[in-house]
């Protein structure tokens, strides 16, 4: 009892006699809390953002052929929460990352398999649950004086232009919204011509390597064995493939401020270049793959004529090449051993930007079998892929700066379905969403 | 020790650099787009807004019948920008 006394006392004379020192010690000149505060400041080097989406849909489809379906009263509420942490460690070296969750509002049942078929690429968009997944993770890399900068990691390849339009942001994706909508990891390789061009001329010149990589998980052979064309119950089977399949793009990206006739012009250039990639049946038939192409073009004028009038129109034109079947008479887009899959997308978006308001309208016309991998739709069916034609208006409401409402209405057409195994099937469904968006920047 | 602060002033400004800081640029800015002339206090509080809480591209109301533009850089969008 005595200790614990004696050892209290101890405790708070040790205490009074640190408040009295720095009670005693003299304040700290003007230069030494300057100091102090700098310090403090060059310790905050990231930079912490975010957004959070929350949205209904309300979804009819009708069809009659292929298949009879009519259904007018789907409902959907989903939240997307993204959290951006970023660091600029020096002026040549600047890390980017985000992380980002997509889910259906308690999600009670999910019926008819999975909502991806690469859950490493779709998984981030599949409204998966409460799950956290990687959306993005690269470096930008310049030297000193340089006009080139390296960027490795998981890059900013989704959300491209027009989409930025929506929610009155700025541009929110390296590739164009109609080349690939997908997060894709790899290399990219940027030269800023800037300064050969006269003053608000802004030139990048982009190339990029993003390869997809095929893994045999095979026991004790694990990373020691090329993966198989196919698997049989779950055992490799057919020939062998490679493990990094190639994927490439070579990009022109174009812009020019502050002129008399519009606020800022965008144009960018685009061609990709990807395959063979495998498809597995399951079943030990498949000897498919397929190989695929696209270049696209878009061409974006904000803020025409110094008013809120903003226009963007991209085309891109595909081409995905099938080799082999995937089981008897089902090729990629075809049933024959091999075939090639041409079309091409027109985008043309507009908008008016009035006071804290927008109201926006996009077309979109595919024609023949256009191949264009969207990983990272906003809506849920796929209306930038829709393979016929498609009409979007929205109304915007900006509050408080950092508050985005939208209310919007899509209608897609389908003259056939999406390119998959098999022929392309025509068809005559009609899909029709309204929707409504509630958007907080943070 | 008021020489004393006004020297210190005097050596600050002489060593910075040549480059306008933030409350000198939200300044020109709102004197650039507005024609509207702000004390340093005034722009010292909008550095918060138009630098912090703001959506990059988006623009800003600072009173009555003036918008500028957020000064928040749009990073992490499109690479080696």
């Amino acid at each position: 009892m005595r200790l614990i006394f004696l050892s209290v006392l101890l405790l708070l004379s040790v205490s009074v006699r640190a408040q009295t020192e720095q009670q005693t010690s003299s304040p700290k000149s003007v230069e030494e809390r300057l100091a102090e505060l700098e310090a403090n400041q060059n310790l905050r080097y990231i930079s912490l953002s975010g957004f959070l989406i929350s949205s209904y849909d309300h979804i009819a489809v009708s069809e009659t052929y292929p298949r009879a379906l009519d259904h007018n009263d789907l409902q959907y509420a989903r939240l997307r929460f993204s959290l951006n942490a970023d660091a600029e460690l020096n002026p040549q070296l600047k890390v980017y990352t985000r992380l980002t969750a997509t889910k259906f509002m308690n999600n009670w049942r999910s019926q008819g398999g999975t909502p991806y078929y690469i859950k490493d690429i779709e998984g981030v968009y599949s409204q998966s649950g409460s799950e956290i997944h990687l959306e993005k993770a690269y470096v930008d890399l310049s030297c000193p004086a340089s006009l080139w900068t390296l960027s490795v990691g998981r890059l900013p390849t989704v959300n491209g232009s027009p989409e930025h339009f929506w929610d009155v942001l700025p541009r929110q994706g390296t590739y164009p919204l109609l080349t690939f909508d997908a997060p894709l990891d790899g290399v990219g390789v940027t030269y800023r011509a800037d300064s050969h061009l006269p003053m608000n001329h802004e030139l990048s010149l982009r190339a990029l390597y993003t390869p997809f990589m095929d893994v045999s998980w095979n026991g004790m052979y694990k990373y020691l064995m090329p993966p198989k064309e196919d698997t049989t119950g779950g055992t490799p089977s057919g020939s062998d493939t490679d493990t990094m399949i190639k994927m490439w793009a070579l990009q022109a990206d174009y812009s020019l401020k502050d002129q008399e006739r519009w606020e800022d012009l965008t144009a960018i250039v685009q061609y990709y270049q990807g395959g063979p990639l495998p498809f597995s049946s399951g079943a030990g038939t498949s000897d498919l793959n397929i190989e695929v192409n696209g270049l696209t073009g878009l061409l974006e004028v904000m803020g025409i004529a110094q008013t809120g009038l903003d226009v963007s129109l991209s085309h891109t034109y595909t081409n995905a090449i099938s080799d082999g079947q995937f089981a008897p008479g089902l090729g990629f887009g075809t049933d024959k051993n091999s075939g090639s899959n041409q079309g091409s997308i027109t985008l043309l978006s507009t908008r008016y930007r009035w006071a804290t308001w927008a109201l926006g309208l996009e077309w979109l016309s595919a024609s023949n079998v256009p191949f264009y991998f969207s990983a990272a739709p906003e809506d849920l069916t796929r209306f930038y892929s829709t393979p016929g034609s498609g009409e979007h208006l929205y109304v915007t409401k900006k509050i408080f700066n950092l508050v985005t409402a939208r209310m919007g209405y899509r209608q897609q057409d389908l003259q056939n379905y999406p390119i998959t195994f098999g022929p392309v099937a025509s068809t005559d469904r009609q899909v029709k969403t309204y929707y409504l968006n509630l958007r907080t920047d943070f | 020790m008021r020489f004393g602060l006004a020297l210190l002033s005097v050596v600050s400004l002489w060593a910075l650099p040549a480059q306008a800081g933030k409350v000198e640029s939200v300044q020109e800015l709102l004197m650039e787009t507005c024609k509207k002339k702000v004390s340093y206090e005034q722009a010292l509080v909008l550095i918060r807004p138009l630098y912090l809480t703001c959506v990059p591209g988006t623009k800003v109301a600072v009173g009555e019948k003036c918008q500028v533009k957020c000064l928040k850089p749009n990073a992490g969008a499109v690479i080696g920008r």
